[in-house]
Formats: C-alpha cells, sequence, structure tokens
C-alpha cells in the first residue's frame, strides 16, 4: 500500500540485497518465518519485521492454506502483487509452516476447507455473531483463523474499507458496535497463542515431511454413490509436495483410481489436485499428530454435486481395526449372508470362533481373510435382539459399525434443506444430491428417540412437489428435475419469459423420498425442503 | 403472454427499439421538466417531461449512482466513479462541467447521500473514508462534508454515524436532516448533531424498532420525503409491519403511517399536492396519506427500485434496477409508455427546468 | 437484542425451524446470507421467508445494483473495490445476461 514507484525500487533493491547477502531492516527474514527471497521480494516491501523482529501483522495471525491463499489472491487484485504461476502456492506453503492452524484446530473446520456447503452450528449464544457476520460468509471463515486481539480488532477497519456498503446493508444492527463486541469476543474465543498450537509448534522438524509417505487405507462414502474402500498411496516428490495415488472400490463395485499433485502444508494439511473423468478433483486431506490416521474428503469442482468424505489408516502403523461393514444393518431372520469387514492389520487366517458379532449372529463360513478385508457368511437368527453391535476380530475391534434390526420403520431424506443453484449456460448450476436414509425404531420401541437405528441409504422412488409459498407460482413446473438416484439438476439461468416477471427457474419445493421394504406393503415416505436460488457470480477460495 | 420467445430474440428485439431512442440531435421542445435515469455503464438518459421521449444521454465518468439537483434544476449533480466523485452536469449544456472528489492518492472517499442547499450554493455530502497505510487499510469517522460549490472546497463537516443514506437541508431554517438509523438533525453552524430522532431505537412505547433505507431519496424540491420501512413488531404478537415514514422537508416534521402485514414497497415518493403516497417494487402501490390506508395495488411487469412523479402529479416515472423506465398515467395507472434504456438503471429523479 | 431479532425475519424463521425440526442446529447456514432481505430489500438468494417471490424479478435487473455497491461481496463481485468494470461488457443484464463473467476466485 505504498506508491507503485517506491514498490518497484524496492523490489529492486530486495532482488540485489538479497543476492548481494545483506539484510537491511526491511528484508530481514522474519522472525518465525524462514528467510525467503520470494516473501522478501513479493511481501516484505509492505510487510516489515518490528523491533522485536516479528513480521508486523502477518506474524500475528494463523491461517489454514486456503485462507492465506485468499489474502494473497487479495493483494494480488488490490495491491499490485505480481506472481508467476506456483508463486502463490510457494508462499502459502511458507506462511503455513508457522502461521497455519494447529491440527486440532483444523478438524472444526475441516469441511468448510474441503469446500462442502457449511451446514453449520453456530455455538449459542453468538447471536450477534450471526447477525453482523454469518449472513455474508460462514462461521468457519471466522473460525479457522487464529489472532492477536490487536488483530481481531482491526477486522473492522477492513470490512469497512473494502465493503463500506455493509452498513447499509445490515442496517438493522449498528454493525460498527456490533463489530467490536463480537471481535473482542473472538480475541478470547480464537487468540494467537493456544495449547493446541505449542503442542503442534514442537512438531517433528519439516525435513521429516516425508514421514507420510506410504500407503494408507481409506474407507469412505459418496452421497447418491454409496461406500467405497481403497487405498491411498502417497510418494513424496520433494519439498512437501507428494505424488498422490488414490484407488478406490465402490461397494456397487465400479473402480476409480486418481493420480494427482499434493502439497502438504504446516506438516499435516494436504491438498491434492486430480483430473478425474468427471472433472477437476480436489482433494482436502488432514493427518493427524503421530502420522497414523487421517480425514480426507474431496470435491469435484466441475460437479459439485459429487463429493465424498473418507478416513484413512496407515497401513504398518497402529493397532488392528474393523473400521467398516457392508452390509452395515443385518436383519433379523436372514441367512446366507455375505458380510464383508474392511479394516486395516486384520487377522489373515482367522477362524469363526475369533469374530464375534454379538448375540443372534452366527458366523457359518470365512470366504475370504487378508489384512485389510474379511469377507464371511453369516446367519442371522429370528429373534437376535435389535441394537447396535460391537465388532471384534482377534484383537481388531469396531463400535457403531453394525446393527441389527426387525424392519425399517421410517424414512429421512439428507439433506434436509437441500440447496440448489440454477445455472449451466453462462454459470456453474449446483446440484443437489438427496438420500433417504432407512431407520428402525430402536431398543426402546418408539421411533425418532434417541437410540433410533439408522440402517443407511435406500433405493426410493424420488420426487419433487409444489411448496406453497405464493399463490400459483407453480414452482415444480420450473425449478428442474430430480432424477431416480436423487439427484436434483437444476434448469438453466436468466430470465424465463413463460414465468410471471419473466422471473428466473427458482423456486421452493419439496423433495419427495418414497420406499417400500421388501417384503411388506407398506408405502414409507419422506420429504426434504428445496431452495432453489440464483447462480453465483462469484466463487472465492473457501467461504 | 404464452408464446415463448428466445432471450436472444428478445434481446434483439428489445435492442431494435432501443435504437429508435437514440439520442436526437438538440434538444426536443422545453417541457417544464426533465426526467434524468442514471443508467449502465456510464450515462444519464434524459427524458422530456412532455413528450415522454429521451432527448439527451450525457456520459459521465463511470458508473452513475444517486442524481439530485439544485432547486431550479439549473446543475445536478451525480454520485458516480465508484462513489469517490460527483460530476456536476449543466441542464442547459447537457454535459458535465464540473466534479467533486475527496480522495486522494493514500485515501478513498466515498460518497453515500448528497443534497444542494436550497440556495444551490453548496452541497452537503455524507462520506465514508478509507485511508491506506504501509500494511492495512483503516477505516476513518464517516462525516457530513459542506461543499462550497463555487470553490468546490470543504467548508466545514460534521461527524455522523454510520448509515446515512440521505440528506434534507430544510428550506426554512439552517438546519440540515440526515436519514440514517435514526434521524439526525445537523446544525451547520455549531457543526455537529443537536438532536437524535430514533428510528431503529423507537421513542415511543409499543413500538418496534425500524428499518429503512433511503436511498432514492435526494429530493429537489421542497415536498413530503417517503420511505418505506419495516417496523420488528409489536412486543405482544411481534408481527413485522411495513409503514411509509413521511418527511416534511419544509418544517422538519416527521411522521408515519402504517399499512399493515409486509407487502413488496422498495422506495416511496409522494404527490406534489401531498394527498397520495406512491411505492414500488414489483407492484405499484398507491397510498391515500388523509386516508392512511392503500387504496390501489397495480401490477407491474418486472420489479423496480424508484419512482417519481411528475409536478403537476399527473404522471408517474418508473425505473430503477430493470434497463427501462415506465411512465405511467396517476389517474387511470395504465402504462403510457415504457421506454427501453441501454443499460440497468439506478436512480431516477423528476427534475424541473426554471431557467 | 430483542428489537433486532423482531426484524429479522428469515433469523425467526430459521429459529422456528431449528427448534422443531432440528434442535441441535442453532442456524442453517449453508452459505446463505441469511436474514439480510426485508421485505423491500431484496436479498440475494432468498427472502425474508424461505420463498423467492420477495426479491428482484428477474434477479437480472438487480444483479448491478449488488455489484455496484458490494451488496453481496460473497456472492457477486463488487464494482466499488475489489473487481470495478464487471458489468462493463454488459450493461442490460436482463437482455444478455449470458455475457455475464463468472469469476472462479483468484485476483
Amino acid at each position: 500500500m505504498i506508491p507503485r514507484e517506491w514498490t518497484k525500487a524496492l523490489a529492486a533493491v530486495a532482488t540485489l540485497s538479497f543476492l548481494l547477502g545483506l539484510s537491511p531492516p526491511v528484508l530481514a527474514a522474519p522472525a518465525g518465518l524462514p528467510k525467503n527471497p520470494l516473501f522478501a521480494l513479493k511481501c516484505g516491501i509492505c510487510h516489515r519485521p518490528q523491533k522485536d523482529g516479528r513480521v508486523r501483522r502477518l506474524e500475528s495471525m494463523r491461517k489454514s492454506p486456503e485462507g492465506w491463499e485468499r489474502s494473497i489472491q487479495r493483494m494480488e487484485r488490490l495491491q499490485r502483487v505480481k506472481l508467476q504461476p506456483g508463486e502463490r502456492e510457494a508462499l502459502v506453503k511458507l506462511l503455513c509452516q508457522s502461521l497455519t492452524l494447529a491440527p486440532a484446530e483444523s478438524r472444526k473446520v475441516f469441511y468448510a476447507l474441503a469446500g462442502k456447503d457449511p451446514r453449520e452450528e453456530i455455538p449459542p449464544g453468538k447471536e450477534k455473531l450471526k447477525e453482523a457476520c454469518t449472513r455474508c460468509h460462514s462461521y468457519a471463515t471466522i473460525a479457522a483463523q487464529r489472532r492477536t486481539r490487536e488483530e481481531w480488532l482491526k477486522l473492522k477497519s477492513l470490512h469497512l474499507s473494502l465493503y463500506p456498503a455493509l452498513v447499509y446493508q445490515l442496517r438493522e444492527i449498528d454493525w460498527p458496535m456490533v463489530a467490536d463486541e463480537i471481535l473482542k469476543s473472538l480475541a478470547k474465543t480464537f487468540p494467537f497463542e493456544t495449547p493446541e498450537w505449542k503442542a503442534w509448534k514442537k512438531r517433528p522438524a519439516q525435513s521429516s515431511a516425508g514421514r507420510l509417505a506410504g500407503s494408507w487405507r481409506v474407507i469412505g462414502s459418496q452421497p447418491g454413490r454409496g461406500s467405497y474402500v481403497g487405498s491411498l498411496e502417497l510418494k513424496p516428490s520433494g519439498d512437501g509436495d507428494y505424488e498422490v495415488k488414490r484407488t478406490v472400490l465402490y461397494e456397487g463395485g465400479q473402480e476409480e483410481s486418481w493420480t494427482g499433485k499434493g502439497t502438504l502444508y504446516g506438516g499435516y494439511a494436504l491438498r491434492a489436485y486430480f483430473s478425474t473423468s468427471e472433472g477437476r478433483t480436489k482433494g482436502t486431506f488432514s493427518f493427524f499428530p503421530g502420522g497414523k490416521t487421517m480425514e480426507g474428503s474431496w470435491l469435484c469442482m466441475d460437479k459439485l454435486y459429487l463429493a465424498g468424505d473418507e478416513i484413512g489408516h496407515r497401513w504398518g502403523t497402529g493397532e488392528a481395526k474393523v473400521l467398516s461393514l457392508s452390509p452395515g444393518a443385518l436383519k433379523q431372520g436372514s441367512s446366507h449372508v455375505h458380510l464383508a469387514l474392511q479394516g486395516i492389520h486384520l487377522p489373515t487366517s482367522p477362524r469363526p470362533a475369533d469374530l464375534h458379532l454379538g448375540p443372534g449372529i452366527a458366523i457359518s463360513k470365512i470366504l475370504k481373510a487378508s489384512p485389510g478385508q474379511l469377507v464371511v457368511e453369516v446367519e442371522v437368527q429370528g429373534n437376535a435382539p435389535i441394537g447396535e453391535r460391537h465388532v471384534t476380530v482377534g484383537k481388531a475391534s469396531g463400535k457403531g459399525i453394525l446393527v441389527v434390526y426387525d424392519r425399517v420403520d421410517y424414512l429421512q431424506v439428507v439433506p434436509e434443506f437441500g440447496l440448489a443453484r440454477v445455472g449451466g449456460q453462462a454459470n456453474p448450476a449446483k446440484a443437489e444430491q438427496f438420500e433417504a436414509i432407512a431407520y428402525n425404531r430402536g431398543p426402546d420401541g418408539t421411533p425418532h428417540t434417541r437410540d433410533d437405528l439408522r440402517l443407511g441409504p435406500v433405493k426410493a422412488h424420488w420426487s419433487v412437489e409444489e411448496y406453497f409459498y405464493s399463490p400459483e407460482d407453480r414452482d415444480v413446473e420450473y425449478v428442474g428435475k430430480i432424477d431416480q438416484n436423487g439427484l436434483f439438476l437444476p434448469s438453466a439461468e436468466g430470465p424465463n419469459p413463460q414465468r410471471p416477471f419473466k422471473t428466473n427457474n427458482v423456486g421452493n419445493v419439496w423433495v419427495v423420498a418414497t420406499y417400500r421394504p421388501d417384503g411388506t406393503d407398506q408405502e414409507l415416505k419422506a420429504k426434504a425442503f428445496l431452495l432453489v436460488t440464483v447462480q453465483l457470480f462469484l466463487q472465492e477460495t473457501m467461504n | 403472454m404464452k408464446k415463448r420467445i428466445s432471450t436472444r430474440l428478445l434481446g434483439i428485439v428489445l435492442g431494435g427499439a432501443w435504437a429508435l431512442f437514440l439520442p436526437l440531435s438538440g434538444l426536443a421542445q422545453a417541457g417544464q421538466e426533465w426526467i434524468y435515469i442514471t443508467t449502465l455503464p456510464n450515462k444519464i438518459v434524459v427524458l422530456d417531461g412532455e413528450k415522454d421521449e429521451i432527448v439527451r444521454e450525457i456520459p459521465l465518468r463511470g458508473t452513475p449512482y444517486y442524481l439530485t439537483a439544485t432547486r431550479d434544476g439549473r446543475k445536478v449533480f451525480v454520485i458516480t466513479g465508484r462513489r469517490q466523485y460527483i460530476d456536476i452536469i449543466d441542464a442547459e449544456q447537457g454535459k458535465v462541467v464540473d466534479s467533486i472528489t475527496l480522495s486522494q492518492e493514500k485515501s478513498k472517499a466515498r460518497f453515500y447521500g448528497l443534497a444542494a442547499s436550497p440556495e444551490g450554493d453548496r452541497l452537503y455530502i455524507n462520506v465514508l473514508t478509507s485511508r491506506e497505510e504501509l500494511d492495512e487499510l483503516v477505516a476513518e469517522p464517516p462525516y457530513v462534508a459542506m461543499v462550497d460549490l463555487k470553490t468546490k472546497k470543504v467548508v466545514g463537516t460534521i461527524p455522523v454515524p454510520y448509515g446515512i443514506g440521505a440528506l434534507f437541508p430544510l428550506s426554512q431554517g439552517p438546519q440540515v436532516y440526515a436519514f440514517g438509523r435514526d434521524l439526525y438533525t445537523l446544525d451547520p453552524v455549531q457543526r455537529k448533531i443537536v438532536r437524535t430522532t430514533g428510528l431503529a431505537h423507537p421513542q415511543i412505547g409499543g413500538e418496534g424498532p425500524m428499518n429503512a433505507l433511503p436511498f432514492w431519496t435526494h429530493y429537489v424540491k421542497d415536498g413530503l420525503f417517503s420511505s418505506p420501512y419495516v417496523e420488528g413488531g409489536d412486543p405482544v404478537t411481534h408481527a413485522p409491519k411495513i409503514g411509509l415514514l413521511l418527511f416534511d422537508t419544509v418544517n422538519g416534521k416527521l411522521d408515519k403511517i402504517e399499512l399493515g402485514p409486509p407487502i413488496p414497497i422498495f422506495s416511496a415518493v409522494v404527490s406534489p399536492d401531498r394527498q397520495t403516497a406512491y411505492g414500488v417494487f414489483t407492484q405499484l402501490t398507491v397510498v391515500d396519506l388523509k386516508e392512511k390506508r392503500i387504496t390501489k395495488a397495480v401490477p407491474l411487469q418486472a420489479s423496480y427500485y424508484t419512482l417519481d412523479v411528475s409536478s403537476n402529479g399527473k404522471k408517474l416515472y418508473i425505473s430503477g434496477a430493470a434497463p427501462e423506465v415506465v411512465v405511467m398515467d396517476a389517474g387511470s395507472f395504465q402504462v403510457l409508455k415504457t421506454i427501453p434504456l441501454p443499460g440497468n438503471t439506478f436512480d431516477l429523479r423528476v427534475i424541473p427546468r426554471e431557467f | 437484542m430483542k428489537h433486532v431479532k423482531a426484524i429479522n425475519l428469515r433469523a425467526q424463521a430459521l429459529e422456528a425451524r431449528a427448534k422443531g425440526e432440528l434442535p441441535d442446529i442453532y442456524a442453517l447456514q449453508m452459505q446463505l446470507p441469511m436474514s439480510c432481505s426485508t421485505v423491500f430489500d431484496p436479498g440475494w438468494e432468498v427472502d425474508g421467508m424461505f420463498g423467492l417471490a420477495g426479491l428482484c424479478q428477474p434477479m437480472e435487473n438487480d444483479l448491478y445494483g449488488c455489484s455496484a455497491d458490494c451488496w453481496w461481496p460473497a456472492q457477486v463481485p463488487d464494482e466499488l473495490v475489489n473487481y470495478p468494470g464487471w458489468s462493463d461488457q454488459c450493461s442490460a443484464a436482463v437482455r444478455d445476461w449470458q455475457k455475464i463473467k463468472f469469476i472462479q476466485g483468484g485476483p
């Protein structure tokens, strides 16, 4: 934010000084931030060290890789910072070495970092924050930052400078006053120094970046397509980068194999990009301290309804575990059921007696056994008690991954509040993938209580019905269509001359699932609200 | 209309219609008033108030926002240039003759609300400033600037709260009223707020806070200023209500009319005889100010931000948002004309031609 | 801030929803700028009652009212500070909406 000509002159000095090995105050490598010529050249001219050696502002805040990326993009946009391809990523990597979230802090906002719709739980008592902040951006945008008090307080001025109309838009509150109040509170909730951060700072040096290398057992699910198992292979390619190979097998039998390039930020946050048959896909992975487990999420940036969540366990480390079962729900009285147990470090030559699935389930045969998977045949007695089962195979165990039920009692459509956006011509459309989840009433015999058993997604019949909002808006005719896999595809954007006011193909409707469980004549029905709204014209890295 | 017309075809049809109204050489016959409409990307389109035809297009430095004028209509002021400039138009010459900015290299001063003094010698502008420092942006406290139109110098400033959207210098008396979350009475001599009338902070027991957006309110003549408000609801039912604020720019008296449950009104205007108020959005809402009730709702073909009334009260000009202006008979509510405009629109004012 | 809450129609609707159907979720944010709209001030994606009838019709008419003033900076490029000139190629959005550029992150 200094005159352009100064910028050029200082850039020249910075380059020269770096080449000569000089470090005048302006160019000194920031304390904490490693000395870096790119930083000195592109950032260091305005972001200078203070007396204590810390770079003013920057070293008083910590952000996710996505958060730093947005900040750098803003500097490119507004401060005329010119970056060559790859330089933005290099700066994000540098900043994340010492100024990012601790893994435990990142975990709470992982959904947003992964680019998911933040269906957020805003903590109770934060009504003002909801009024003043989260109408425009997600709560995760806030919760993915740690700042000193001084830095939190500066956000008021930043917002009033960048978005001066906000005081008019949010006029039912006194925004400047409320902002002060909220920012003081955020300074306490999300301070720069935290116990999690102190602990993470003591992590092994960057030289052990290859420590995540190897093969990972992956278990996950994709709404609309079902669960999958597979592997993630990480091969270091230098400077914290990895070649990533991901191969998964869906429960329906289809295999997908992706290869891509990943960058590790802050020692635990891997961001990988894959070119898949559906389009460019971003993988967001977070490795937990210890390097034995991780959580991951992926999103096809060209088709935003294609997404999945997964967990990973590293081969060769950690204990034996049963991670998932397919099917995960067994009906009383079923016989000759082939049950696949997915896990890691499973015994390779188990006897039926080594498996325990709880009372009323007998293991008749072991069909396949490998360290990652065990396939068995089971018989479920007609009087096997309904409820959740604790599964063990030798020393390996898994909780909450198997239930026994007698019948499907009700359905639930998820998401309960769907959001789709018209598009497909000039702007991306956003489809919404719905699922019908079957439930059993649970051991207490009363449906819609805490002990209800989730039986998993079922193949339902899908339809869209009018949601009464305004008389004769006939939204159902215009907003789009749902397929028999629960995928709602919105109509195109733009004014529609057939509608009153030539209005857009937007509206609100019910999405209805009907399902008849096998062997019954009872039809179950459930519905969810779907808002089909206008397209986005801007999509920032993370919101 | 059931027949489907492709949007592309629609574009060609509208574009063709627009071509018929391209700038005429010279001026049409002098009317009593002109209608100024700010349109994208960077111009003001002027209609003659008698024939309701486009007589001028006045190019500006950038996207125009809101406009006002001196009371004789000789000078027209429009906020433009990313809100950092006021272009001054000489109405007779039909072009920009001067401009005002308070921005400097390291500080951006943006204008939200402006008004000319009754004498036409001074502009009042609400200013929001952002200063660039080496590594941060600093928002400075808002103020109302008093700018001498001869010298273009700021002759004084009055600190004000955030949120002011409209300014009204009283025709009788020195005060300037500023509409924001509340109504503030500014004293230009003492250079301070001398009185605050609560809108967001209700002053009458049992009333809820009011919420208004006074953007389409840059009046030129004396009269009743009107803006819709939403009231948060009374303490018993909490039901929201909509109504009209009425502010008399002659004597500074503020009144309001409750209209009931929310209906689509985006901005409003009062007829010169002070008998009728008109609200506009996806419909035209007609309010009898004596009866204090809605007497008519006229469906419109699109949504519009704003409207104004001819000085004889016989015609309504409806625009803002849609790239067109609708001329409507204020007696029969028949659409007299819909004139396509080159771009989306922001503001529309009927400006007298008393020179 | 009881008095503010009362104005906030969408928040009310949300809270009612939250109380009835989703007891643990205080607010469904979903990148919707919840409760931005009042009846006469259209919200970008949803009006005060979870519908769309209260919005500008069609939205292309209101698009530059949003962009010119950073009214919805997370959904529409703002031309006041961040993306000046975004609307220059298409002045009448309702006619030429196909020309409007989508901005994917980045500078």
